[in-house]
């Protein structure tokens, strides 16, 4: 299978540091990944060189068979959507312009948003749950009712490629939980989604996860593989433990568990 | 705490056509009394003062709008581009290199003045100034942006437009110590002033005033996707490195003109925005238009309220907009600060 994006060996410095190293991970049509590490791993450096918005030093991003670099910036905004890590976006903007600019890859700078890019804008914002909150200033929104108005912006670009930097970041539990169904749904429909997460138990709900140490790649798999587990324990110097969540809850719950899609594994902080 | 805490007082200036039509009633009202305020007190009797309307009321009025508005514009454009509400047109060396100019030129004319005589070093003097705060201010404005390799990052623009702004004023006061007369002309041109403005600068103001806004709005949604962060307008397929070009020389026009034609008027530029922004809630593409609205609204209050507090003396333009901005500004301080977010 094609990957629908790829980093070949790509690398970025920062004066003489490497941030990220010689990293190739490929992408699919339908996959989610989670990329985790601890502080400092590169991860959000990865995301933003697989989004185009920072060069590489060395290697490669390719996406459908070219390089990045070679893709016109609105094609390549129109295949690849990225959230930027909370806080840099803080304007007098209403939550409704910030989804609509989700659609500017799609009429470019001199166009308008037609009728369909309004109704997608909206679409995304109920998707995100801000459609109740579509008059207000960015600026005048709480922390976690600001990063889902910038996710509604991401999602509006209906991009097949989806790259959240740390999409739960601000977000109460029962947004995280939308935030996962809202994820699955765009996957299960082809979306390609990367997401940079600190909360390892949603993490472990991904289809594959990626562990990065020190800019390279550590490990990567499915949460299913002891191997992957035993990585991700390591990687954070087991200040943590990962346990099957069927035994915490007892063998009754598992099935039920599985069939939604719900968490398999929980991270426990080690005693 | 959420906005709907804190019902506006005027809810239809929170629309943009209600705050635009608001602004226009203003406009129009303090333009009759732009035409009417003479040194002998208010009148608009055009039998008795027709020709001293259409010479010299008329366009020094329209002026002030126009030049306000310019202002305005270029405000909303450095707040957008830099992604600071507090930022000034003046920002990036205009002002200072405009100010060089305008000095320069005076110290010259009086040198000129002992050779050729005065009333030809007077002439001279009268076209050379405007074009030489126009040269100054966008001098000022290319060497910032050659200082700094372009418009490519932000801080360091900034920064160089500092030093620029700094060693541009060293030399004016360098020459200005050299020659009296440049140093009352640079003290006149620092404190702002509408009353040589004729039809030729207001000519010249809405050329530059429609070129800038209507180039200034093509470039709207960039400015929309800046809001959210440099990176995700590259994200978003914006050309970051073209748009800023195109921006910082917008802004260098608009900035330049108004500056050439009416000396350094204070606030303006940074308040019209603000206030536009504290109405209602609009995109680039509207607020573009409304912040050069309420520049123009500004700078003709101010005007009007220069020429008739102490009539018949006037005083400085930039005297008025100052001192009323900088109360605006910590009015706007200490609301903001008593006012949880």
């Amino acid at each position: 299978m094609t990957a629908l994006l790829a980093t070949r060996g790509v690398g970025h410095r920062i004066g003489a540091q490497r941030v990220v190293d010689d990293l190739s991970i490929d992408v699919h049509a339908g996959q989610w990944i989670a990329l985790v590490g601890p502080n400092g791993a590169g991860k959000s450096t990865l995301l933003s060189l697989m989004a185009g918005v920072l060069p590489a030093s060395s290697g490669s991003v390719v996406c459908g068979g070219r390089e990045l670099s070679q893709w016109a910036p609105r094609e390549r905004a129109r295949r690849i959507a990225w959230l930027a890590q909370a806080g840099d976006a803080d304007g007098d903007i209403s939550v409704r312009d910030v989804a609509l600019l989700g659609r500017l890859p799609h009429h470019g700078l001199f166009g308008s948003p037609d009728a369909n890019d309004h109704a997608i804008a909206v679409a995304a914002m109920v998707d995100s749950e801000v459609d109740h909150l579509g008059a207000r200033k960015l600026s005048e929104l709480s922390g976690g009712e600001r990063q889902r108005a910038l996710l509604a912006r991401a999602l509006a670009v209906q991009a097949p490629i989806l790259l959240l930097d740390e999409p739960t970041a601000h977000l109460d539990a029962p947004h995280q939980r939308t935030l996962v169904r809202t994820l699955r749904r765009r996957v299960a429909a082809g979306v390609a989604a990367v997401t940079v997460l600190h909360d390892l138990t949603l993490a472990l709900q991904a289809d594959r996860v990626v562990v990065m140490v020190g800019g390279r790649l550590q490990a990567q798999g499915t949460p299913d593989d002891p191997a992957l587990r035993d990585a991700l324990e390591s990687a954070f110097d087991h200040a943590f433990a990962i346990r099957a969540l069927a035994l915490t809850l007892g063998a009754g719950s598992a099935a039920s568990l599985d069939s939604a899609h719900g968490p398999r594994w929980i991270a426990v902080p080690a005693c | 705490m959420s906005a709907a805490a804190y019902p506006p007082r005027l809810p239809w200036l929170r629309s943009a056509r209600g705050l635009a039509l608001g602004l226009v009633i203003v406009a129009l009202l303090v333009g009759v009394m732009g035409l009417a305020a003479g040194s002998d007190g208010w009148s608009l009797d055009w039998r008795a003062d027709g020709d001293l309307i259409e010479a010299i009321r008329a366009p020094r009025t329209l002026g002030a709008f126009l030049t306000g508005a310019l202002l305005g514009l270029a405000g909303a454009i450095a707040q957008g581009l830099f992604r600071n509400p507090l930022a000034d047109p003046y920002l990036l060396g205009s002002a200072a290199g405009a100010g060089l100019g305008v000095t320069l030129v005076l110290a010259a004319g009086e040198l000129l003045g002992r050779v050729i005589g005065g009333a030809a070093a007077a002439w001279l003097l009268k076209t050379g100034l405007v074009g030489a705060a126009f040269a100054g201010a966008l001098g000022g404005v290319m060497l910032t942006l050659a200082l700094a390799r372009g418009a490519g990052r932000p801080l360091v623009l900034l920064l160089c437009g500092v030093v620029v702004g700094v060693m541009a004023g060293a030399l004016s006061d360098l020459a200005a110590m050299w020659s009296p007369a440049a140093l009352r002309g640079r003290q006149a041109f620092l404190l702002g002033n509408t009353g040589f403005l004729g039809w030729d600068s207001v000519a010249v103001l809405a050329v530059a005033g429609g070129v800038a806004l209507s180039l200034a709005r093509r470039s709207a949604r960039a400015l929309d996707a800046l809001v959210l962060g440099e990176a995700t307008a590259v994200s978003l397929g914006v050309n970051l490195p073209r748009q800023r070009l195109l921006l910082v020389s917008l802004m260098a026009l608009a900035t330049g003109t108004a500056v050439a034609q009416a000396g350094l008027i204070a606030f303006v530029g940074l308040v019209a925005p603000h206030l536009v922004r504290r109405c209602t809630v609009v995109t680039h593409a509207t607020l573009l238009p409304l912040a050069a609205l309420a520049g123009g609204v500004l700078l003709l209050v101010a005007d009007v309220a220069a020429r008739s507090l102490i009539a018949p003396q006037e005083l400085p333009v930039g005297v008025v907009t100052a001192l009323s901005g900088g109360l605006y500004l910590l009015v706007l301080l200490h609301a903001g600060a008593g006012r949880p977010r």
